[in-house]
């Protein structure tokens, strides 16, 4: 697993972070896109939230701090909410709001669940 | 200034003398965990609910089972939280309780901090929140079973040591380790543990943390006698988003600007205040729960998960959803009717007993047909509002409620609403009462006064008496297509209208009077497990509880109003009149002096009603309800029938001298029937098939229900909601009976 992407130092734009660590990283990640643009059964990792601030907040607070492994269960009928398994627990989150989780995902099996462990 | 203001904030304020010290613990935690079990068990069956001053969030509270009596031990329990940072009212109102500024609650001496061990991460980054405010804490690690079938050994011993508190591992379903937990804590409480050294967890950068230490030490000295931890508040202030130069509440001046200037300094250095935090606390919960938690084995798919793959599946998820629904409304429907009519015997009897204790006169009147008959016409629904409740808690704690929100949210959505309204909608079908008490489950104030607001309009089973008399008094049973004919469809047509209005005015009323942020909608989906018939009793009786004392109380005094209205001022002419009737037929005795008698005691009510101030009124609505093509009688049906609809059936059954139909068929046709034969004084008939639908699509929109009103003012605390509710409701009503006959007319209908 590569070096955690920290988006909490401002200093750089994410894209140069992420071009960064994937330099000389993981094959198996893909460059990073909208969790809600990924298949149902995809596991990704998080590498940030742009989220307006407060919601950006409490997405974080349970749990999708970047590195976080995440799996993308199913997405509702219709464009409703997604349900996430993240850090052992199951979250359903609105289309809308999860459209601002971007992640990369992994090709592949990825290493561990996102149960008994998040970030490596 | 400074001894004001710990005065205004209530810190650290030495407790009054008082006969016995009653200590106060908090429990708290991540919703779902449940909390609310462990409480229940830690107090039995001697929870009062209530309600903190001035919001709708709600308050339980209750003495510890065990407690020694010369040191009562109050347990309170929190609303769930993810964190100490808020994002709902419910979060913002268990903060201030656990920062001991919640007005009337008085500051934790300990707290029990409820934690998933299925969830372990997630639960624990909320408990070192909590741990590290300083208060004696214990956590209780429940669901262990649940954890252990995951494959997960979590060793609570290893936990104890990391977290620094004492760690109880319970299962609150079973109450497996609950009396374990109850020792520890009276243990906790007895020793009076001075407060444990400062811990945290939380991987800080360094600049941060020196700016936490400044703004600690300013904490200090402002509030000497405080009872939380000045580095935890300080750790709060810095990251809380809400907290900052525009609210500034709770906290002078100085420390508002100390937080600004502190953010500012980090800014500059290049630090995100905002997620500095919660990214250092997620590290070391990360690996506090690595450190202590064995997999033993690692699950396949759960038998959750292949639930899920057909509940919530694209199409055959709704189409069960649709069944479940179905069956949950016709289940209530014909298991409620036994109890309703034995009820409704025991009401009659009581009426009847009364009329044997008391004789006639204003006291009788008083009692039987205001107290007895009112309170027992809203007495008799109970049976049906705990069917519901029942089925609703069924729902709840399997955990099927949480996908019903899912599936129903993009529907929602489009409202404005969440998909945690859907079911409180759906269950207003059958009666709008439990559909407004089931809005508590809905954290966002406003999406659930929308719901509370709207649901009315869905309609309700109250509503079929009154259609059922219209269609069949007014509507000419004429085949449409095929099998349907125009009765059966302009029922259906009135339920689709009641439905209509509820979505319209759901979307009108949250794009502009109640207009606010979408909060984020976070859904947990539980693992689905088999409700335990002891908590769903319990649940059950809870509401019902809450119902009946509502029942005693302003539906009474409503009641009573409405009886008054429609029994006086007394014709004194006219009850001399009857007596001389009621002597001669019962000098006479003839064959049928039963039926006689009878329809003499009819006519005597008929005029007493045209009498009295309900009659009056009636008269009074006229110019009002002309344009919609009623009479004064039916006016005075429509204010009779504000207490409950239903009464409308009998008031024109009193109106046009027909015996009281007793449940069967015959007895709404001969009212149908005299309805069809009522004539205006120019000889057109005044029941038409217009005035018949206009009447009923009155009766769509219209509020007449005084229970709901009570439950709405309850519910929302204020009258002021209540009645714009019945105010915009009667305006609707009016408004759309208007355009109905006045299009019909245009259509030559008339």
């Amino acid at each position: 697993m590569p070096e955690a992407v920290r988006p909490s130092n401002l200093a750089q734009p994410v894209e140069t972070q992420v071009a960064q660590s994937n330099a000389g990283s993981d094959p198996r990640l893909q460059p990073p896109r909208s969790l809600t643009a990924l298949v149902a059964g995809t596991r990704a990792s998080v590498v940030e939230i742009r989220a307006p601030a407060d919601h950006r907040a409490r997405l974080l607070e349970l749990g999708l701090v970047p590195g976080t492994l995440v799996e993308l269960v199913r997405l509702a009928p219709l464009g409703g909410p997604v349900e996430v398994r993240v850090r052992g627990s199951q979250l359903v989150l609105r289309r809308d709001e999860a459209d601002h989780i971007w992640v990369q995902p992994w090709v592949g099996p990825a290493p561990g669940r996102p149960e008994a462990s998040s970030s490596e | 200034m400074k001894a004001a203001l710990e005065l205004v904030l209530r810190r650290g304020r030495k407790r009054g003398p008082t006969t016995a010290k009653v200590r106060q613990v908090v429990v708290c935690g991540n919703p779902n965990c449940g909390k609310t079990t462990l409480f229940n068990a830690l107090t039995g069956l001697r929870a009062k609910v209530g309600n903190y001053p001035g919001v709708t969030v709600e308050r339980k509270e209750g003495r510890l089972v065990g407690s020694p009596v010369e040191a009562p031990v109050q347990v309170l329990d929190l609303p769930g939280c993810y964190s100490l940072m808020p994002q709902s009212l419910d979060e913002a109102i268990a903060r201030e309780v656990l920062l001991g500024r919640a007005v009337g609650v008085p500051p934790p001496d300990a707290v029990v901090v409820v934690v998933d061990a299925s969830n372990l991460q997630r639960n624990l980054y909320f408990a070192t929140q909590v741990i590290e405010l300083g208060y004696p804490t214990i956590v209780a690690l429940n669901m262990i079973d649940l954890a252990r079938q995951n494959g997960l050994e979590i060793d609570a011993a290893a936990l104890s040591q990391r977290l620094g508190v004492p760690v109880c591992p319970v299962v609150a379903r079973t109450g497996q380790g609950v009396a374990a937990l109850r020792q520890s804590l009276l243990e906790l409480l007895r020793r009076g543990t001075p407060a444990p050294e400062p811990r945290r967890f939380c991987k800080l950068p360094a600049p941060f943390a020196a700016e936490v230490d400044g703004l600690a030490g300013l904490l200090e000295q402002l509030f000497p006698g405080s009872r939380v931890r000045a580095q935890a508040e300080a750790l709060l202030l810095l990251g809380d988003e809400r907290f900052g130069a525009t609210s500034c509440v709770h906290y002078p001046e100085a420390v508002c600007q100390a937080v600004a200037v502190a953010r500012q300094r980090l800014e500059q250095a290049g630090l995100d205040w905002r997620t500095a935090a919660i990214e250092g606390r997620y590290d070391q919960v990360a690996e506090i729960q690595r450190a202590v938690t064995t997999v033993t084995a690692t699950p396949g798919e759960t038998l959750t998960d292949r639930l899920d793959r057909v509940l919530t599946h694209r199409w055959w998820g709704l189409v069960i959803f649709a069944v479940v629904m179905a069956l949950m409304f016709q289940g209530i429907f014909t298991l409620a009717r036994y109890p309703m009519s034995l009820l409704q015997v025991l009401v009659n009897q009581s009426e009847a007993g009364l009329g044997q204790l008391i004789p006639p006169g204003p006291l009788h009147d008083l009692l039987a047909k205001g107290v007895v008959r009112g309170v027992g016409a809203v007495v008799v629904f109970l049976p049906q509002i705990c069917l519901l409740f029942l089925f609703l808690g069924v729902l709840e704690d399997s955990g099927y409620m949480a996908r019903a929100a899912f599936l129903g949210d993009r529907i929602m959505s489009r409202l404005g609403l969440s998909g945690k309204s859907f079911i409180p909608l759906l269950s207003s079908f059958a009666c709008a009462i439990p559909g407004i008490l089931a809005t508590r489950t809905i954290e966002n104030w406003r999406d659930r006064l929308v719901t509370i607001l709207v649901a009315p309009l869905m309609s309700c089973s109250a509503r079929l008496p009154v259609y059922t008399l219209l269609i069949a008094a007014c509507i000419p049973d004429l085949p449409v297509l095929g099998p349907l004919r125009l009765p059966g469809l302009t029922l259906l047509g009135a339920y689709v209208l009641g439905l209509s209005g509820a979505v319209l005015m759901a979307w009108l009323l949250k794009g502009s009077l109640l207009k606010g942020p979408a909060p984020l909608l976070i859904l947990e989906l539980p693992p689905y497990r088999l409700p335990l018939l002891r908590t769903l009793l319990r649940h059950m009786w809870d509401r019902a509880k809450v119902f009946l004392q509502q029942a005693g109380t302003v539906i009474l005094g409503i009641n009573i109003l409405l009886w008054f209205l429609a029994s006086y001022p007394k014709n004194v002419q006219l009850e001399r009149t009857f007596q001389e009737r009621r002597a001669a037929l019962q000098a006479q005795a003839p064959a049928d002096s039963e039926s006689a008698l009878e329809a003499l005691d009819r006519q005597h009510t008929a005029a007493q009603l045209e009498y009295s101030f309900a009659g009056r009124l009636g008269r009074l609505l006229e110019p009002v309800l002309k344009p919609l093509g009623f009479d004064w009688k039916i006016g005075v049906g429509i204010i009779a029938s504000f207490a409950a609809r239903e009464v409308f059936v009998s008031t024109m059954a009193l109106m046009y001298d027909v015996g009281q139909p007793h449940g069967d068929r015959r007895g709404s046709g001969t009212l149908a029937e005299a309805l069809q034969a009522q004539r205006r004084p120019d000889g057109t008939r005044l029941y038409t098939p217009l005035t018949g639908l206009t009447l009923i699509v009155f009766y769509v929109f219209a509020l007449q229900c005084a229970s709901t009103v009570a439950v709405v003012q309850r519910e929302t605390r204020s009258w002021r909601w209540p009645l714009f509710q019945w105010a915009y409701m009667a305006g609707l009503a009016w408004g759309m009976a208007f355009v109905c006959r006045h299009v019909g007319l245009m259509f030559g209908l008339g």
